[in-house]
């Protein structure tokens, strides 16, 4: 098991160096002199001086990166044009955010998906089925912020019952954070949900055609148990695979959820970021999210050991 | 929303072409399978009916300039705001009083152009470098295949909004930004059905008697790539539209005054409180139209499926 | 090596006038047609016949283990001892299955679930039907591996089933069948998908098992071979019918019925070349589609006017104590059997 990890932490280095290279090489498409762009049409020639010295423009690409991965690694992510705050810092505040949102949307997609799938899977042709298999063709195409715009109308606006925005850290008020973060986290997991039914709705009918769920209903075993236990762990394994993928996706959607309900994650830094040009921001958020998303889909990877003896056992 | 698998449904095309002695090989998977093909959608009753909603929303973009009761960016001070049902508002209006259904047909056309920018962008990105890749293999295919894993690996959206904060928000540059986040999935795809083909009795074949590796390309890899290379085509758009609409929505894509779905559900939401029906007809909108594109591309996939087994 | 029937046999399952149907792409079809048989404590009865004649589908439906919406089950009675099967609710039937009547399939390769150990799966019935603890059930299924011949049972309890053997997992699926120590164990071709050596060994731990805890043991199979080597009774089923009962020795001494007589001769010998196989020409009539008259006759050598004349299907009737057929002519014909 140990070597399975060393051996999956070992892949990840040479995607690693692609994927800092591409991050950092983002200023190489900056179009014109990064400087002057990322100083401003109004600048003097002090101040885009200034800027082409913090960033390091005058050295060789290669050099500039590699001070730039050196920084990064010790989690150095440089600081920003405008506040010369350390760029580590403000995301750090952000992350525990965005990561939260992004967890729970999993949660709630799962919640919503598994027993959906599995009636559907039991109750093939009939309407429960149909009617699952129609609303996770719908769910997919719902875009998620207008799904979180709608759930603020209708729980916020005119019935009352849930904040429309801000947010309070879990470790504060459990109750007020939950209330806070379950509309953000519903929109989001919606499309997650609605493509998970449809996976775990195909696994769940074939795995009850296999022969070991008639030896566990020949064995007199309850309907929960054979369902629970024996179909839903084989069935799982696809839906493993899907919910690595949807991490990654949901990291990138969460951004625009956050500023639906006015979350402060990553979303609102990235957004400031973006629109004012403080390209050190933009980068370090998109480096963090991939190093997030790559480490999802390792524990997604490491699961499937559980769910599948043979991984573990022949690694 | 996610990754559809591209690879399985490659390695499906790849194995029942079985080289029929003294026919041309063309015909295998010529004309003939192609038909078939058609007819095996058409017998989809679900994607049938999303071709027909196709058809009407290119109908409405093309002929969008001529069909708006109102100019779309006509405003009107003495109606801002007004609610649907209003005499000569017949979605109601926004904060400038200009006419949202007429902004919603116009947005059609906007929204539409995008997306197949974006995903024209991802095709040229993609396809060839992948079709390149299965060809030649090796180390090429190597190092190409460890890039497309770091571009997917970084959360979609997010990369796309680098690419834009670097480039600067317009349309063009966030079409641009979701085109290159999608090109991996041409790329996998095209490299899987090459690679299928590469080992293909037939194409070894004709390469022993002395036919150019150009012939070879053009006859026997370029057909089967086109029936997956079409689901994928359309299952993209979809996913392609909900980024679209996503960076709109933050203000990334679409600048002022023109309007996308997306763009106009962020209008929407700024003046939620005074009136929050303005984020809501477009939001149905790129619903419609993303379920239109992805269920296209299921129906193409199944019936490419089905196609496959009845040939086996 | 044929065993002695007990004078009074007590009774322990009973089955009357079963019937099964199916949905089929072409409405219900009827699969099994009017079974009646009785299983005698500790007796071992065979159920013959080639595939789709039925007998798989009698013994599914008779542990309740049809699914539901696409089958339908009627007996005119079903009794297992003192339970009435007919009558028990679906949760009620599952406390009797892996208990009372316990089943072994064809498959061993796919009938254990790949993701879950050997020894949970074992253990599991323990806990399901005898309350065991953890522990308990752990000990006990140790105890059953070691006891169906698989070495190394604690070391094995923790493995997986694609470590073990297709002859192992079978012999782990004899051990959850008897953990709970049934009073029927069903055995539906269990050594069919095995190699020659291991399925001698596997009908050789049946045997001995049974004979150990006398319990009563339905036998399905369509090699006739390893019928004389373990039952005490035979039916043949054809059709979805039975079409001949006897006793080990008379079926195949004086076969009553055309089917069996061919079933016999099918049979590999060691005393013949085998150039001399003969196999029973034609198909099997397809679900809703059978024939007229008697099943077998499309297919049957005897065949007279007479046989298809009837419109339905011929009755069983005696031919000899304990020996029943479904011939019209079984009297007037004398049928091949093996010495």
């Amino acid at each position: 098991m140990l070597k399975f990890v060393a051996w999956r932490l070992a892949s990840l280095v040479p995607v690693m160096v692609v994927v800092t290279f591409m991050v950092f090489g983002l200023v190489l498409l900056i179009p014109g002199d990064p400087a002057v762009r990322i100083a401003g049409q109004d600048a003097t020639v002090e101040q885009i001086e200034a800027v082409r010295d913090r960033l390091g423009l005058d050295d060789p690409f290669l050099v500039q990166y590699a001070d730039w991965v050196a920084g990064a690694v010790q989690g150095d992510l440089g600081t920003s044009l405008f506040t010369s705050r350390p760029v580590a810092e403000s995301i750090s505040e952000a992350l525990p955010v965005t990561l939260a949102l992004t967890l729970t949307a999993i949660v709630i997609s799962l919640c919503i998906s598994v027993p959906l799938a599995v009636l559907a899977g039991l109750r093939r042709g009939t309407w429960v089925d149909r009617l699952a298999t129609l609303g996770s063709s719908v769910g997919i195409a719902l875009p998620s912020f207008w799904v979180g715009l709608m759930f603020v109308l209708l729980f916020s606006v005119t019935l009352g019952w849930l904040p429309a925005t801000g947010y309070v850290p879990l470790s504060e008020d459990p109750v007020g954070w939950l209330r806070h973060i379950i509309l953000p986290a519903t929109a989001l997991g919606i499309a997650a949900a609605a493509e998970s039914t449809r996976q775990l709705r195909g696994s769940v009918i074939e795995v009850l055609q296999q022969d070991y769920v008639r030896t566990a209903r020949a064995k007199g075993l309850k309907t929960r148990m054979v369902i629970g236990k024996h179909v839903l762990k084989n069935a799982s394994v696809p839906l493993v695979t899907i919910i690595g993928l949807q991490t990654t996706f949901l990291l990138g959607g969460a951004v625009v959820v956050e500023s639906v309900f006015g979350l402060p994650g990553l979303g609102q830094v990235a957004i400031t970021a973006v629109t004012t040009r403080n390209i050190p921001v933009v980068q370090g958020i998109v480096l963090v999210a991939v190093v997030v998303a790559m480490l999802a889909n390792l524990l997604v990877d490491l699961s499937y050991g559980y769910l599948n003896p043979r991984v573990r056992l022949h690694d | 929303m996610t990754e559809h698998d591209d690879s399985r449904s490659a390695a499906t095309v790849a194995e029942p072409v079985a080289a029929v002695p003294g026919t041309p090989p063309a015909a295998v998977h010529g004309r003939g399978g192609w038909r078939n093909f058609r007819r095996r959608v058409g017998s989809n009753r679900a994607a049938v009916l999303a071709l027909g909603v196709l058809c009407v929303l290119i109908l409405i973009a093309v002929v969008a300039p001529w069909i708006t009761p109102q100019d779309p960016n006509a405003q009107n001070l003495r109606a801002v705001l007004v609610p649907p049902g209003t005499d000569g508002y017949w979605l109601g209006s926004d904060q400038l009083g200009r006419d949202i259904f007429s902004r919603l047909i116009v947005a059609t056309r906007v929204s539409l152009l995008a997306v197949l920018l974006a995903v024209a962008v991802a095709f040229v990105a993609g396809a060839p470098v992948g079709f390149l890749s299965g060809f030649v293999g090796g180390r090429f295919d190597m190092v190409v295949m460890r890039i497309n894993d770091a571009v997917m690996s970084f959360p979609p959206l997010l990369l796309a909004i680098g690419l834009v904060a670097v480039l600067g928000p317009s349309l063009r540059n966030a079409m641009f930004a979701v085109g290159i986040v999608f090109a991996p999935r041409f790329l996998r795809l095209v490299r899987g059905v090459v690679l299928g083909l590469k080992e293909e009795t037939y194409v070894e074949a004709s390469r022993g008697i002395g036919t150019s590796t150009r012939m070879i390309l053009v006859r026997h890899i370029l057909p089967n790539t086109l029936s997956p290379l079409t689901a994928q085509l359309a299952v993209t758009v979809g996913f392609a539209m909900l980024a679209e609409s996503s960076l709109s929505f933050l203000g990334l894509g679409v600048q002022p005054p023109d309007a996308s779905w997306g763009s106009m559900i962020r209008e929407g939401f700024l003046y939620f409180y005074q009136s929050p029906y303005l984020g809501i007809f477009p939001g149905i909108m790129i619903t419609i139209a993303v379920l239109t594109f992805i269920t296209l591309g299921d129906g193409l996939r199944d019936a490419l499926g089905r196609e496959e087994r009845k040939e086996r | 090596m044929q065993s002695i029937q007990p004078v009074t046999p007590a009774i322990t399952l009973d089955v009357q006038d079963l019937v099964v149907d199916v949905l089929t792409e072409h409405g219900w079809a009827t699969v099994v047609d009017g079974v009646s048989f009785t299983v005698a404590t500790g007796e071992t009865l065979g159920i013959v016949g080639e595939s789709g004649s039925g007998k798989s589908v009698t013994c599914l439906a008779i542990a309740g283990l049809m699914p539901p919406r696409q089958s339908r089950v009627g007996a005119t009675a079903l009794r297992l001892l003192e339970h009435d099967l007919t009558s028990l609710s679906r949760s009620e039937m599952s406390d009797v299955r892996g208990r009372k009547i316990a089943m072994i399939f064809q498959e061993p390769m796919t009938s254990l679930n790949p993701a879950f150990t050997v020894g949970d799966q074992i253990a599991e019935v323990l806990r399901r039907h005898e309350g065991c603890s953890r522990r308990d059930s752990k000990q006990r299924a140790t105890a059953l591996l070691d006891r169906v011949g698989v070495p190394d049972p604690a070391r094995r309890f923790t493995q997986y089933p694609f470590e073990f053997s297709g002859g192992m997992r079978q012999r782990v699926m004899i051990a959850i069948a008897l953990a709970c120590r049934p009073d029927v164990i069903i055995a539906d071709e269990p050594t069919t998908a095995l190699d020659v050596t291991v399925q001698a060994q596997i009908v050789e731990l049946l045997r001995e098992l049974q004979r150990e805890q006398g319990m009563s043991v339905i036998f399905i199979t369509h090699d006739l071979g390893v019928v004389a080597d373990v039952c005490d009774r035979v039916l043949v089923m054809y059709a979805g019918q039975i079409v001949e009962e006897a006793s080990i020795d008379d079926i195949f001494e004086s076969p009553e019925h055309p089917y069996t007589e061919g079933l016999l001769a099918s049979v590999p010998r060691m005393d013949l070349p085998s150039s001399e196989l003969v196999s029973i020409p034609g198909q099997p009539p397809r679900v809703g589609a059978m024939p007229a008259g008697c099943r077998f006759h499309p297919r049957c050598s005897y065949r007279r006017d007479e046989c298809v004349a009837a419109g339905t299907s011929p009755a069983l009737e005696w031919a000899g104590p304990g020996h029943v057929t479904r011939c019209l002519r079984h009297h007037e014909l004398t049928l091949e059997g093996t010495t």
